[in-house]
């Protein structure tokens, strides 16, 4: 990968990671080639806009891609020295939830509407810790506790539709953080949510992480939650990964034109207020139909002859920091795709 | 479908969920008599149904075969309070220990078509591919026949009878329900508390037994009460047809047929005892059955209280 000798602390390491759909229509590449790595106790957040192949990523990683007409074709995924495109489902049923856990966007619907809240938090004790009975109630009341919901010990006796939308993904979270996973997938955990809830939810994601050291994937389309809770960032544009940094890399300096383009169309406390918000021109590639070369070149006003010829791989740009980019990253040298 | 639920908090605080009515079995009754005053209605006479088939030996007069020549075609009377038969049977009795029939093959064949239906329906729903394609062709193929023209054809090979009876519309029921209780299990599927819980590592078994069959149960018992008035109409009419169940017993049906054609207009109470009895089973459990579909679908429970 791109550091020699950290391999020790990486927890987790995506190699050429490719999902891709079937369809009667043809082959959708939703995710095309993408290697990132996590390491202990890090943030990373994935950014891009809705159907770049961020969550496709995310389930992949928990095997969780509808089968068919989804299919990881090419790729390996390393948790902590585990291979788990190659183990088998029961062994991968024994690490979901358990050392990889997951936060969905929907919390109205991500509660089963017919259990309890308390059966559902002890489902995974009971799964992969053995917990049982009062054991295992008197652990769900302190997860409950730990996520800021009072009055614990009578809300499990409660069902889903007696909790709001915030108290919802409270709940989630508290089901992702009850075996004390090492790595927690946040999959658009407040889009469903309103501001202040919002925040709220994020700061307990950052501080149980902290607290319990777990790392955290956060895929987002937020920029504002990625410059807040991100220790780096890999940014995605038709399936593919095309700039990465640390937060303040992609601030500070983006490289991609589709990177600068997204931080253009954020309104920022620290610009004139009469800046004119910019927007990226023209529609998303058809994950089915990519253009030759760079997938952004045709919204891209940078765009030379090179960039529909060759897909450009990614980058240096400096320590760290790669970018995809023909123009603006020149024909430095190449760190692999 | 997210607004759905995010609107009705209100209403779903006010109307008990319908798990919990397992528990609080009263609450249910008095939700029912509340808001459903019909089915209310038919839930008392289902009660009073089943209880008069449970203790018909207490309650009717005479043994349902006790034949006594000097009261043929007695009308009603004290010693005959809806009159008597051609052979003198007390018709009273009879109807009351028909109910028996009626209950067992309402329930006995309700409950082996929800057996099947339910394990056929959550198998290829869940699982879908091929063993989905091959199973439901197969159900396909079985629903092209009028269900009463597979009832006559089996039971002219297995012969007639209580059991075969319960078995024939059981595998009749059931088979067409697992495409009720399919459809269902793919739309609870597609909901993302599936994912949540396979994300939590729970397996194929657990998945369907906890995380998807709770949720198709409400369907799975609507369906029962519309099939059980159908069980036993279908009896009735096997049995006025003469495939049903073989005399003496006191089948509603056959009562209607065998002795009430011939000398209805000499004793009209031989037509009317059997066809009131079945009109109103078949009434109760309807009414009752709407009355808990409509409190069991989500989807109705804006409307409680109008009607």
């Amino acid at each position: 990968m791109t550091e020699f000798g950290e391999f020790s602390e990486h927890l987790l390491t995506v190699e050429g990671l490719k999902t891709h759909f079937f369809t009667p229509t043809g082959v959708v590449r939703a995710v095309d080639g993408i290697s990132y790595d996590v390491r202990e106790g890090e943030t990373l957040a994935i950014v891009g806009e809705s159907g770049c192949g961020k969550s496709v990523g995310a389930l992949s990683i928990m095997r969780l891609v509808a089968s068919p007409p989804g299919r990881i074709v090419d790729g390996q995924v390393n948790f902590d020295g585990i291979d788990l495109l190659a183990i088998s489902e029961q062994q991968m049923r024994t690490i979901r939830g358990n050392r990889i856990a997951m936060i969905f966007q929907e919390p109205m619907t991500s509660l089963n509407p017919v259990l309890t809240i308390g059966k559902q938090i002890t489902e995974s004790l009971e799964l992969h810790l053995k917990m049982e009975g009062a054991q295992a109630q008197q652990r769900a009341i302190e997860l409950l506790e730990m996520v800021g919901i009072p009055d614990a010990p009578s809300r499990l006796k409660q069902y889903p539709h007696q909790f709001s939308g915030g108290m919802r993904q409270r709940v989630m979270i508290a089901m992702a953080m009850s075996c004390n996973p090492r790595l927690l997938i946040a999959d658009e955990p407040t889009t469903a949510l309103d501001v202040t809830i919002q925040a709220q939810i994020l700061e307990l994601i950052k501080d149980l992480s902290a607290q319990m050291g777990t790392a955290v994937i956060i895929i987002t389309h937020n920029l504002g939650v990625v410059a807040r809770y991100a220790d780096r960032v890999n940014v995605m544009y038709a399936g593919k990964i095309i700039e990465r940094g640390t937060a303040l890399d992609i601030y500070e300096n983006p490289q991609h034109p589709y990177t600068q383009g997204l931080l253009d169309s954020v309104p920022r406390l620290d610009e004139d207020r009469k800046q004119r918000l910019e927007s990226i021109e023209g529609m998303p590639p058809d994950l089915m139909e990519l253009p030759s070369g760079c997938a952004f070149r045709p919204r891209c006003r940078f765009a030379v002859e090179r960039c529909a010829e060759e897909i450009p791989p990614l980058m240096a740009v400096g320590d760290g920091h790669t970018a995809a980019c023909w123009v603006t990253v020149g024909t430095a040298s190449e760190v692999g795709a | 479908m997210a607004d759905e639920i995010v609107l009705r908090p209100s209403v779903a605080a006010s109307v008990p969920f319908p798990l919990r009515w397992a528990r609080g079995f009263w609450a249910f009754v008095v939700t029912m008599f509340r808001y459903k005053p019909l089915g209310f209605a038919g839930f008392v006479i289902v009660v009073v149904l089943m209880f008069t088939a449970i203790f018909a030996d207490f309650i009717a007069p005479y043994e349902y075969n006790d034949t006594n020549r000097h009261d043929q075609f007695a009308p009603p009377s004290l010693k005959h309070p809806i009159g008597a038969d051609h052979l003198g049977r007390d018709l009273f009795s009879r109807i009351v220990h028909g109910s028996r029939i009626s209950v067992s093959i309402g329930f006995g064949a309700v409950a082996g078509a929800m057996c099947i239906a339910i394990s056929l329906g959550l198998l290829t729903g869940y699982y879908g591919g091929w063993l989905d394609k091959i199973i439901q062709r197969f159900v396909d193929g079985w629903m092209t026949f009028p269900g009463i023209v597979i009832a006559l054809a089996m039971v002219a090979i297995a012969g007639p009878g209580l059991w075969p009876l319960i078995i024939i519309l059981g595998l009749l029921f059931g088979i067409r329900g697992s495409r009720v209780v399919r459809g269902q299990v793919l739309a609870v599927m597609a909901r993302p508390h599936i994912e949540v819980a396979r994300s939590v590592g729970v397996s194929d078994l657990r998945l369907m037994a906890v995380h998807v069959f709770p949720n198709v149960l409400p369907l799975v018992i609507i369906l029962a009460t519309i099939e059980i008035p159908l069980a036993i109409t279908i009896e009735a009419s096997l049995s006025f047809l003469g495939f049903g169940i073989p005399p003496p017993a006191p089948s509603w049906g056959r009562m209607l047929s065998a002795e009430a054609r011939q000398h209805m207009l000499m004793a009209p109470w031989l037509g009317i005892a059997p066809g009131l009895a079945l009109s109103l089973t078949i009434f109760g459990w309807n009414m009752f059955g709407d009355a808990l579909r409509d409190l069991l679908d989500p989807a109705m429970r804006g409307s409680l209280g109008e009607r």
